[in-house]
């Protein structure tokens, strides 16, 4: 320690300018809104469209696109916190057939709690197979959750035999279906679950572990971060939502079989990602996801009421989302630069 | 131009933004002839290479090969010349066989189709040429690092070529493999080509080299017979002045007599790079900085102290306790806390702000209460906020995105992170690297306090200067081994340095 501290220099400590100690709320909020710029193509749409159709604002749909969001938006929260770690999740259709599947067969001689609470302890099993994969035996969770997504769905055709388990439980199917005014209670719960998985990300100490993995995985391990198991968690954490997403959507068909939510996996995705969260991972928008599942389901619902055939629907839906991203990542370009 | 020298380089200047890398370098040489060319770290070998292989073009200076002036742009152009470069990095690629890697763009091919046959003839005949018993169709990638060293030289050889010029050829190989390698480079020579020989390794410069060329702050300094040489008289010239005799007497003895365990203790710690089990002791207070050339093994002991690498065998002790680090989330809980020389890649997190990368490191054991799930920010803030203060981090408030600072600062925030890690062994590499000259004394004072509050430090840098300011002890490696101990006076910049090159006497050892 002998020359460095000797001729170290009274060194002049001049930061910039004494600045306030951190970011006042008002900015925050600023910042808040200015990011839910979607939030304001979704209501711009809707008045649009309504103009041309206005049962597009009545009530009942309302409700109906709602309920439809629910779905979506409950199996998207947990497909965020994986996005956000930089990994993704294919075997959401699985997971959903299983977990529903699990309801259904328990229903007839359980309660509805116990039947959910069933549900969702096998959405847990399949996120823990995910992420041992994933995780512990290091296969890309694009592959992984490939591969898994015929296993769980091979496995709800097996059970079934092909075929669909009805519900029958009207508690059951109205706890799906129930709503508060316009608002469905699926809806509510969507947005509970948003914000626990918002807590969750940037309020806890797992949450950064999860976005430093999506930021930087080597340097997040290099901090100390247990890379593994922090991975592993999320896939079941994941599994858990697509299952509650499942309780949802078999409540509402009353049925649950194999192909009850095939390519659901990119509902949710689409969600994620239309409501602003890079796919390279680091960082996850949960308010943006909610919206995202909105706009979603608002639109197929509109073209439908507007009597768009069929396949220009595909066409329509596919146009905003790619508009709506490329917008989200020309707004986002900068500042995502320059983290890097 | 008629000469015999088939490379001519005639006082190249090479500039970098704010540094003159070549200053007007002169190297000649012939057919059939060893160029040992040798220099301190930064001398301007490197420099001198690139631009020998068409990666870099000079400022000024010129080239001549085979008498006649060339202006490389591209590597392309020096292949054309005849110029075949074995590079430090290996530049294979691990998917493809060794056939595929050694005639990788420039196939043997009939009609834009691979002729697999003669490919994997000629292969194996290099792969003879270099005595290497590997099969030509495995995967590069499964084969050890010694084993692709030789196959990046049997890719350099597959070309046609006059000129070779290999840059530490051996710094992957054992020491068989190295004096098999010297003896193939003999025979090159003796066929009629012409070598350029880099190295660090000085036994290896006059084993086989017939002229040495030395390089010293970007000039040419010396070039000669090796017979007019002797090992110190080299020693001398790469330096500049005459290294000092120094006594390396502490080996073993114990910094501090006082009764506390050790805050590290290291027993027969094998590794993957290391040569030798490495025994090791850092005190409370103390400063062990490790020294030695990139590759000498002491970035692969931190990289197993801090669980980054799994160690093969030995003991790791903190504070006398047997610690196990499989993980360098094990080592972070068992109170030790590795800065990485990597700062972009391996350091900061860049979608956190400078606070969340501040606090990543703080573990399960000094959280307290709700701190123990949750990050309150209001907590978090101010902390950083006093360690901000504390460290002179020029940053507006804790919500910046670390990326957007300056080197200098994305290191304060790092070591901000060991801070707050609250580790009592702190292993940090190159702790000063791409940092300016204030925030360079800036963090020494803070290595200084770390050790002052009775962290265990240890220093692992090959900036020589570094080590003499911040060490209290230093241990210096060479060739995967740990070759001597300094304490006190004797840590000089010419004893590291000789001791770096292999030049010691005998190793005590602890």
């Amino acid at each position: 320690m002998n020359t460095a501290t000797g001729t170290a220099p009274a060194m002049p400590v001049q930061m910039e300018e004494e600045p306030a100690a951190s970011v006042s709320l008002a900015r925050r909020i600023g910042t808040f809104l200015a990011r839910q710029y979607l939030a304001g193509v979704l209501l711009v749409l809707v008045a649009l469209l309504s103009v041309f159709q206005p049962a597009i604002i009545g009530a009942g749909n309302i409700n109906s696109v709602l309920l439809q969001a629910a779905i979506t938006g409950v199996s998207a929260c947990g497909m965020a916190l994986l996005i956000g770690t930089g990994l993704l999740d294919l075997s959401v259709p699985g997971v959903i057939a299983i977990s529903a599947l699990t309801a259904a067969a328990l229903l007839p001689n359980t309660t509805i709690g116990v039947a959910i609470a069933g549900a969702l302890a096998v959405g847990a099993l399949a996120g823990l197979i995910n992420g041992v994969l994933v995780a512990y035996l290091k296969i890309a969770s694009f592959i992984a959750t490939l591969g898994t997504q015929y296993l769980f769905l091979g496995i709800a055709f097996i059970v079934t035999e092909g075929g669909i388990v009805p519900i029958e439980s009207y508690y059951y199917r109205s706890m799906a279906t129930q709503s508060l005014g316009p608002i469905p209670v699926s809806f509510l719960v969507l947005l509970v679950v948003a914000g626990l998985a918002y807590g969750l990300l940037y309020w806890t100490h797992f949450g950064r572990g999860l976005r430093a993995i999506g930021s930087n995985e080597r340097a997040a391990r290099l901090a100390g971060v247990p890379v593994s198991a922090f991975k592993a968690a999320a896939f079941v954490i994941a599994g858990v939502s697509f299952a509650g997403a499942g309780v949802f959507l078999s409540g509402l068909l009353s049925s649950a079989s194999g192909t009850m939510a095939l390519s659901f996996e990119l509902n949710a995705i689409a969600a994620v990602v239309v409501g602003g969260t890079a796919l390279r991972g680091g960082r996850a928008t949960l308010a943006g996801t909610v919206v995202g599942a909105v706009l979603f389901s608002y639109l197929s619902n509109a073209l439908n009421l507007l009597g768009v055939a069929s396949y220009w629907q595909y066409v329509l839906t596919g146009t905003v989302l790619a508009v709506a991203v490329a917008a989200g990542s020309l707004r986002r370009g900068p500042e995502a630069r320059g983290a890097d | 131009m008629a000469n015999d020298n088939v490379v001519d380089v005639r006082g190249i200047v090479q500039t970098y933004p704010g540094v003159k890398a070549l200053k007007g370098v002169d190297l000649k040489v012939d057919r059939g002839q060893v160029l040992g060319l040798v220099g301190e770290n930064g001398a301007g070998k490197s420099t001198l290479i690139r631009i020998l292989a068409g990666i870099e073009s000079p400022v000024d200076g010129e080239v001549w090969v085979r008498g006649e002036r060339v202006n490389f742009h591209t590597p392309t152009d020096a292949q054309r010349a005849g110029i075949s470069v074995v590079s430090q990095e290996f530049r294979l690629v691990p998917e493809l066989s060794v056939a595929d890697n050694i005639f990788l763009c420039h196939e043997i091919s009939a009609g834009g189709v691979v002729r697999a046959r003669e490919t994997r003839d000629r292969t194996q005949e290099l792969l003879d040429l270099l005595e290497l018993d590997v099969d030509p169709g495995r995967l590069v990638g499964t084969l050890s690092v010694a084993d692709q060293q030789m196959v990046e030289i049997a890719r350099a050889l597959s070309r046609e070529f006059d000129v070779l010029v290999m840059d530490e050829p051996t710094a992957a190989l054992s020491a068989p493999e190295a004096q098999r390698l010297l003896g193939i480079v003999r025979k090159l020579a003796s066929s009629g080509k012409a070598i350029i020989y880099v190295s660090h390794h000085l036994d290896e410069i006059f084993a086989v080299c017939d002229v040495i060329t030395v390089f010293r702050d970007g000039n040419s300094v010396w070039n000669g017979s090796t017979s007019k040489l002797d090992e110190s008289a080299l020693v001398e010239l790469m330096l500049g002045r005459e290294p000092q005799a120094f006594v390396h007497t502490l080996c073993g003895q114990d910094y501090h007599d006082d009764d506390r365990p050790p805050r590290l203790r290291v027993r027969e710690l094998s590794a993957p790079g290391l040569r030798r089990a490495v025994d090791i002791k850092v005190h409370p207070g103390e400063v062990l900085a490790l020294a030695g050339l990139a590759g000498s093994g002491r970035m692969e002991l931190m990289g197993a102290l801090a669980g980054d690498v799994r160690a093969k065998s030995g003991a790791i002790e903190v504070d006398g306790v047997p610690v196990s680090v499989r993980s360098p989330f094990a080592a972070r809980s068992a109170g030790i806390f590795m800065l990485s020389e990597d700062r972009k890649q391996e350091g900061i997190v860049p979608h956190l702000d400078v606070t969340e990368n501040t606090m990543i490191s703080k573990p399960w054991a000094a959280r307290k209460g709700l701190a123990k799930w949750f990050t309150l920010s209001g907590l978090e803030n101010s902390t950083f906020m006093t360690l901000r203060k504390r460290m002179r981090i020029r940053v507006p408030h804790g919500q910046v995105l670390i990326g957007s600072l300056s080197g200098g600062n994305q290191q304060k925030v790092l070591l901000a992170r060991a801070v707050e890690s609250q580790a009592r062994v702190m292993l940090l590499n190159e702790p000063t690297r791409g940092v300016d000259v204030g925030a360079k004394v800036e963090i020494y004072e803070l290595i200084e306090s770390l050790a002052e509050q009775g962290a265990g430090v240890v220093v692992s840098s090959s900036d020589i200067p570094e080590v003499v300011a911040v060490a209290n002890r230093c241990v210096v490696f060479h060739a995967g081994r740990p070759v001597g101990e300094l304490a006190g006076d004797n840590i000089t910049e010419d004893n590291i340095t000789a001791l770096a090159l292999g030049q010691f006497k005998e190793v005590s050892h602890a």
